[in-house]
């Protein structure tokens, strides 16, 4: 099941809200929520919840363990024995095909491991459990007593398939707290509704016209094409996972709880170091003080420890070699700037680095779309005009200009307009009324949210239109 | 703001009233003729099927699929492509086509009706009707040999309407990119549909190209895959066992003709029979062919838009070049009886019924075919049984097989309902009605996608 499903929106959620605020107890409450949770994760995964299950009381059994011999070496063995183990589970689903393929190239033997599925969030909760024992040991938090309370963690079904990556010491306060506001629940259906519009309205067209652009065979790709159709991918991406991202927040808060962001406009980023400080920031903070900090940061190796943490960014985002070079891409691109490019930014106008910094994401996205790797560089070299069929042709041209003002749209929507419009916009009422009134926040914006919300489902419904079904996703 | 406030309320409403609207809706749509395909019927829940998953996404794509006011919602959505650009007519001329097209060969008709050009082709100067208009007095000889090389319709102008429809000097095409996995998955049914049948049943592939594939685009021939290319693959991938049915060059051989609709997705009743050409000929029965001048009753029905008008979100230039249908009358008596979810009932092959302004005209044609299956039993007592495995493509073409069979049937796949069937397996089906003979008859798009062909292949299983 996925949020922006029509199915989850009508049926599950509905149905969610209404057991779960038929009673005040907290303990109902949160058995409702771990149960529905349960049963999201199940409707995608009937058979791995089983995984889900044994990874959670495994990780509420050795947090206790760790807690019991706090400060001592046993400690410290259960859990780096904990965290191996969970990385053997990744490892085996995630990887083992990758890794035996490679493997079987160079030692000739058929691959054993080539239809293992990856289970639904597998990455996502992995990580959500690694942070829990990593701060259990280093005493952020008291280990969880309540084997349900621990499952609810790890399983609630707003963050379980695609992150944002909690962490332990930020949830503990709300389980057993009233956390619930009507405040809360009013931003959460605010945060939902624009996170729904991002993934139906916008990532959903571009990832359709994506493949009008480019086509399959590269050999016909024109330069243009080229470009408008990284630039389609590059918002398709944007909007999908940021507005999956807004989706889980709202969700959140409608239960009470809060999640961190993930995103702050990324695409306004002048070097490829901000725009990991705005990207998918809960993986990157994750990185940061699971990985790189235990290494030794920036005391010592630092060069080492950046490669492994780009290596793993990379390899994490999937089994397969582009994600690597992806990952490696940007630690080149960041020890660069390091060195001397973003001093000599700060020395000229900042449209110049603006610039850099947009095309060397859009190489990247190329890198990241194409799970075959010569078919990147093939597509690279088209957009520089190496082996490009054409520079423009006239078919797309036309198809440009049919959706000239959707692209634009969607491109003003990754810059922060729409937060210093409200922002001004707030500030006039507030002159105009002396603070008496609230027309914007509380009905205009309410009335436009549910526009969203009407035009969202006119885009999930009219996309189900399927009487051709040619494109390659 | 220390309650609900109206924001949370409308959505909660909207999301609370969908949901129950949807729940209780008793009117489920099982079919969609806008998009030419069966909708996901609701899944039985079984361990197995929920463990494979298939019951979960079954269950949503048949939520999706029969959502309260589906249609009225796609229409919205395709009214939002208006906003997304400035829509401009633009019109690409063609470089000078490979081969200048000679004048069509056929004498030009003086009969009474006048399918084209039509007022609104005047409009567009720039382009001129190849095509000639059906010669019922020319006498169609089952491509003689030895054959004239068949030559490309002539185009000038390309214009793009919405992806994949493009409008080729007033002709409504869509461009076709096959999927290889596609076609392999519809030669494995063919072919696992042969081995089930057994050496005494012969059994045909037929797969009828669009109307692109004919058209000469020059330098614009990038923008769509090759069909010859689709069905020479397809023929490479069923078995020897299988006779492949060439109906691609029999088409081909009278491409300038007018064989295909220039509104809609549909072949015109003469391409039809040019393809019945082809499948007797195939079938070693050249000699047998009923000539197209034997079909002298017919109905000729002026204004015609078809299917591309809707889903070109109602483009004026579709509106403004309507076809001319014309439907022949079987040559044998015969009973027809259409096997409905709700039981049998009797039906005519040309039911007029359909050609009103709510209706497409061309599913005059066996009343939309809209059944299980359909069932004729003709006057020849030559014991001889043929099923037709087919899609929309032959709800016309079933015409031209009465003379030949004492029972026809005609299972159009979309529609294949095994509750009705008992639970039988296409071939299962095809013995127990007793077929001497059975053919596919798949317009491109039926077997390009995995979409569709997954489906055809799920009927052997």
């Amino acid at each position: 099941m996925v949020f922006s499903g029509l199915f989850f929106l009508t049926v599950f959620l509905p149905v969610s809200l209404i057991l779960y605020y038929i009673s005040k107890n907290r303990t109902y409450r949160n058995i409702v929520l771990t149960v529905m949770s349960l049963v999201f994760y199940a409707w995608g995964e009937p058979v791995y919840i089983l995984l889900l299950l044994l990874t959670s009381a495994f990780v509420y059994i050795v947090a206790l363990l760790i807690q019991q011999k706090a400060g001592t070496r046993s400690a410290k063995i259960y859990l780096i024995t904990g965290i191996t183990v969970i990385i053997a589970v990744l490892v085996f689903f995630k990887y083992s095909g990758f890794i035996a393929q490679n493997l079987s190239a160079i030692f000739k033997f058929k691959n054993p491991f080539n239809d293992i599925a990856l289970p639904l969030g597998l990455s996502f909760y992995t990580f959500t459990c690694i942070s829990y024992l990593a701060d259990v040991y280093k005493k952020k938090t008291e280990a969880q007593r309540n084997f349900l309370d621990l499952l609810m963690y790890i399983s609630v079904f707003f963050t379980v398939t695609s992150g944002p990556i909690r962490r332990y010491p930020d949830w503990v306060a709300d389980i057993r707290s009233d956390r619930e506001t009507w405040e809360k629940f009013n931003y959460g259906v605010h945060r939902f509704i624009i996170g729904l519009a991002k993934k139906a309205v916008i990532a959903n067209t571009a990832g359709t016209l994506i493949s009008s652009f480019t086509g399959t065979d590269y050999s016909r790709l024109s330069v243009q094409g080229a470009w408008i159709g990284i630039l389609l991918f590059s918002l398709q991406i944007y909007f999908d996972f940021s507005g999956y991202s807004d989706m889980a927040i709202g969700l959140a808060s409608m239960f009470g709880f809060s999640v961190n962001e993930n995103f702050n406009y990324p695409y306004i980023s002048k070097s490829a170091t901000e725009f990991w400080r705005r990207w998918h920031i809960t993986l990157g903070g994750f990185f940061r003080d699971y990985v790189y900090i235990p290494l030794g940061g920036n005391r010592k190796y630092r060069i080492r420890n950046l490669l492994v943490v780009w290596f793993l960014t990379g390899l994490w985002h999937g089994a397969s070699w582009n994600f690597v070079i992806w990952g490696l891409y940007f630690f080149v691109l960041l020890l660069i700037e390091k060195a001397f490019l973003i001093k000599l930014f700060e020395k000229i106008p900042g449209i110049f680095s603006h610039i850099y910094f947009l095309l060397v994401m859009l190489i990247g996205w190329v890198l990241f779309y194409h799970t075959d790797l010569s078919q990147a560089v093939r597509y690279i070299g088209v957009m520089f005009g190496i082996k490009a069929a054409s520079f423009s042709d006239p078919i797309l041209t036309i198809l440009f200009n049919n959706n000239v003002l959707f692209i634009l749209t969607a491109v003003i929507c990754t810059v922060p307009l729409g937060k210093f419009l409200k922002q001004q916009a707030e500030k006039l009422e507030y002159r105009l009324s002396k603070g008496h009134t609230d027309i914007l926040n509380g009905i205009m914006i309410p009335l436009f949210n549910a526009a969203l919300l009407i035009l969202s489902i006119i885009f999930l419904v009219g996309d189900t239109y399927t009487p051709f079904l040619y494109f390659n996703f | 703001m220390k309650k609900l406030c109206i924001g949370s309320l409308l959505f909660i409403i909207v999301i609370f009233a969908a949901g129950i609207i949807n729940i209780v809706n008793p009117n489920k749509p099982s079919v969609s003729l806008a998009e030419n395909r069966k909708l996901q019927e609701k899944p039985v829940f079984s361990v197995s099927s929920f463990f494979d998953k298939s019951y979960a996404n079954n269950y949503s794509a048949y939520y999706s699929d029969t959502f309260i006011q589906r249609d009225t919602l796609i229409q919205y959505r395709r009214a939002a492509d208006k906003f997304f650009g400035f829509k401009k007519n633009m019109k690409i001329e063609i470089s000078k086509p490979v081969n200048t097209p000679s004048p069509s060969a056929l004498p030009i008709n003086t009969v009474t009706y006048s399918p084209s050009p039509s007022p609104a082709n005047t409009c567009t100067p720039a382009t001129s009707q190849t095509e000639a208009p059906p010669s019922p007095t020319a006498s169609v000889l089952p491509t003689p040999s030895p054959t004239p090389k068949p030559e490309y319709r002539a185009a000038s102008a390309i214009e793009v309407l919405k992806s994949p429809f493009f409008l080729v000097d007033n002709n409504v095409v869509a461009t076709i990119w096959a999927k290889d996995e596609s076609l392999k998955k519809y030669a494995m049914f063919i072919n696992e549909l042969k081995d089930s049948m057994g050496e005494h049943v012969n059994v045909y592939s037929m797969v009828i190209p669009t109307a692109m594939e004919y058209f000469n685009l020059s330098d614009m021939q990038y923008i769509t895959g090759s069909q010859k290319q689709m069905v020479e693959d397809i023929a490479q991938y069923t078995n020897d066992s299988v006779i492949d049915v060439d109906a691609y060059n029999a088409l081909f051989h009278h491409c300038k003709e007018y064989i295909y609709y220039k509104t809609d997705h549909h072949w015109t009743h003469l391409g039809a029979y040019y393809a019945y050409t082809a499948l007797m000929q195939a079938m070693g029965k050249e000699q047998d062919i009923v000539p197209l001048e034997s079909y002298v009753d017919r109905e000729v029905i002026e204004g015609f838009i078809g299917s591309a008008y809707r889903k070109t979100n109602q483009d004026e230039r579709v509106l403004n070049n309507p076809d001319t249908l014309i439907a022949y009358y079987p040559l044998v008596e015969y009973k027809y009886i259409m096997h409905k979810k709700t039981g049998p009932i009797e039906k005519r092959l040309n039911d007029l019924a359909y050609v009103n302004p709510n209706n497409q005209y061309y599913n005059m044609f066996m009343s939309g075919g809209n059944g299980v299956y359909h069932e004729f039993t003709t006057e020849n007592k030559n014991g001889r049984t043929i099923l037709v495995i087919c899609d929309s493509y032959g709800a016309s073409f079933v015409h031209f097989l009465l003379p030949h069979y004492e029972k026809v049937y005609i299972m159009d796949t979309r529609f294949y309902d095994r509750e009705y069937l008992n639970n039988m397996t296409i071939d299962t089906f095809a013995k127990s009605i007793h077929a001497d003979d059975i053919t596919t008859l798949l317009y491109m798009d039926s077997v390009a996608y995995t979409f569709n062909t997954d489906a055809l292949y799920g009927l052997l299983k």
